[in-house]
């Protein structure tokens, strides 16, 4: 897609990328996998405690850590596990201009079809 | 919890505060509100239980009334300062003097009169509470005694949970700083998504909340373990961005939450799943990042 910088596959317990595209040493991905266990887990921690009612969210039951997008003013990162309970997650590295509605729509569906 | 006298009396709790500063005072008695059983209804008497200094009157584990000395009439003030000249003044004390001596609510039956509406009375009790609650954290250390009873007589929707209150207490004692954190959040913020804006003071490791949008469905305790959560995020996230123009989104598959910080204020947005809340406001706040909010350092100031 266009604006994507770089993306891999990321084993979250140990922040290691598993495999990357373009292959070759990205420090931007090598940064973001490392921060990916932090920025899935703790969501994992809280959200069961966040519940609204069940009129406003439907029920209380959210899965961990499902996917987490930091924008900031260099690179928008996606990160978002494979499965609601798996240990592998997607990283994504896009530039700031890049469709987010797009790459996120793009990567559930890929996800949803992968056997990773 | 049982209902009987005495049993009621085994259930009779008494604790010292810990804390010195005014917020670990507060947020402590507020989180010992969370742990009672479910559906508790009693007193938490400040200073001895022959006789306290200051009572909270708890409902259904809902705080309905803080009663301090010196400000039996504070909530007038209040109403006073929302209606304005629309009261009759004298008229509204004798009515409080009747009330207090007849033991009945005042604000309810202002409403059931038609003096105030139910928003405003709603507004000034939980400003009551806070500035109450405020001045029972200044006893420090405040030793608290849990009495439970079976009265009751509180309508629910004039009753507060335990993250209202801090919320409202954050609020008061950091007026100033809550005011432009407020407005940020009704910018920015869709009508059916929760908002809080948490503030940290000098020598606290947990963030305060002093302004809300829309409802407040936490505890208190939970209110804490969230403003930890969001401040750990935007932390981790420095990784990719240390200015303040970064913006978190995480989601859960069911609904979203927008974190981010600026100044010393952090921020925490939920949306609802349908995405569109989300989507404004991260694009609101990517294209009106600016937003004047206060800098430098503080305390929460002494009563």
């Amino acid at each position: 897609m266009p604006s994507v910088v770089s993306a891999g596959f990321v084993d979250i317990a140990s922040g290691r990328l598993v495999a990357q595209h373009p292959v070759g040493r990205d420090k931007t991905l090598e940064t973001a996998a490392s921060a990916s266990s932090e920025l899935l887990a703790r969501v994992g921690i809280t959200m069961p405690d966040t519940h609204l009612t069940p009129s406003a969210v439907g029920p209380a039951t959210p899965d961990p850590g499902l996917e987490t997008v930091v924008v900031s003013e260099q690179f928008v990162h996606v990160f978002r596990r494979v499965a609601p309970t798996s240990n592998m997650a997607l990283v994504i590295v896009c530039k700031p201009d890049v469709n987010l509605g797009m790459v996120l729509a793009r990567s559930r569906v890929l996800l949803s079809q992968s056997e990773v | 919890m049982d209902d009987s006298s005495n049993d009621a009396r085994r259930d009779v709790i008494a604790r010292t505060a810990r804390d010195a500063d005014a917020q670990g005072v507060v947020t402590e008695f507020l989180n010992f509100i969370d742990a009672l059983p479910t559906g508790s209804t009693g007193a938490l008497l400040f200073g001895t239980p022959d006789n306290p200094v200051a009572t909270v009157l708890i409902e259904d584990d809902r705080i309905c009334w803080a009663q301090v000395p010196g400000r039996t009439r504070r909530l007038n003030e209040f109403l006073f300062k929302h209606t304005g000249a629309a009261l009759d003044r004298a008229a509204l004390r004798t009515l409080f003097d009747e009330m207090r001596a007849s033991a009945q609510p005042f604000g309810q039956t202002l409403v059931e009169r038609g003096i105030v509406n139910a928003d405003t009375l709603r507004t000034a009790l939980l400003e009551h509470v806070a500035e109450s609650i405020h001045a029972i954290a200044e006893l420090a250390p405040p030793t608290y005694t849990w009495m439970p009873h079976r009265s009751r007589g509180y309508k629910p929707q004039f009753t507060f949970n335990t993250g209202e209150v801090l919320a409202a207490f954050g609020s008061f004692a950091l007026a100033a700083r809550a005011s432009p954190i407020r407005r940020v959040l009704a910018n920015l913020a869709s009508d059916d998504a929760c908002g809080l804006g948490f503030s940290r003071p000098m020598d606290v490791s947990t963030p305060l909340p002093v302004a809300w949008h829309g409802r407040v469905p936490y505890t208190a305790s939970r209110i804490g373990r969230l403003g930890q959560w969001a401040l750990g995020l935007v932390d981790v996230s420095a990784v990719f961005d240390d200015t303040e123009q970064r913006i978190v989104m995480a989601h859960d598959g069911q609904k979203t939450m927008l974190v981010w910080r600026q100044n010393a204020e952090v921020f925490f947005v939920l949306c609802p799943h349908d995405g569109v809340g989300a989507q404004r406001v991260l694009s609101r706040r990517i294209r009106r990042p600016s937003e004047e909010l206060p800098t430098g350092r503080f305390r929460v100031p002494p009563v």
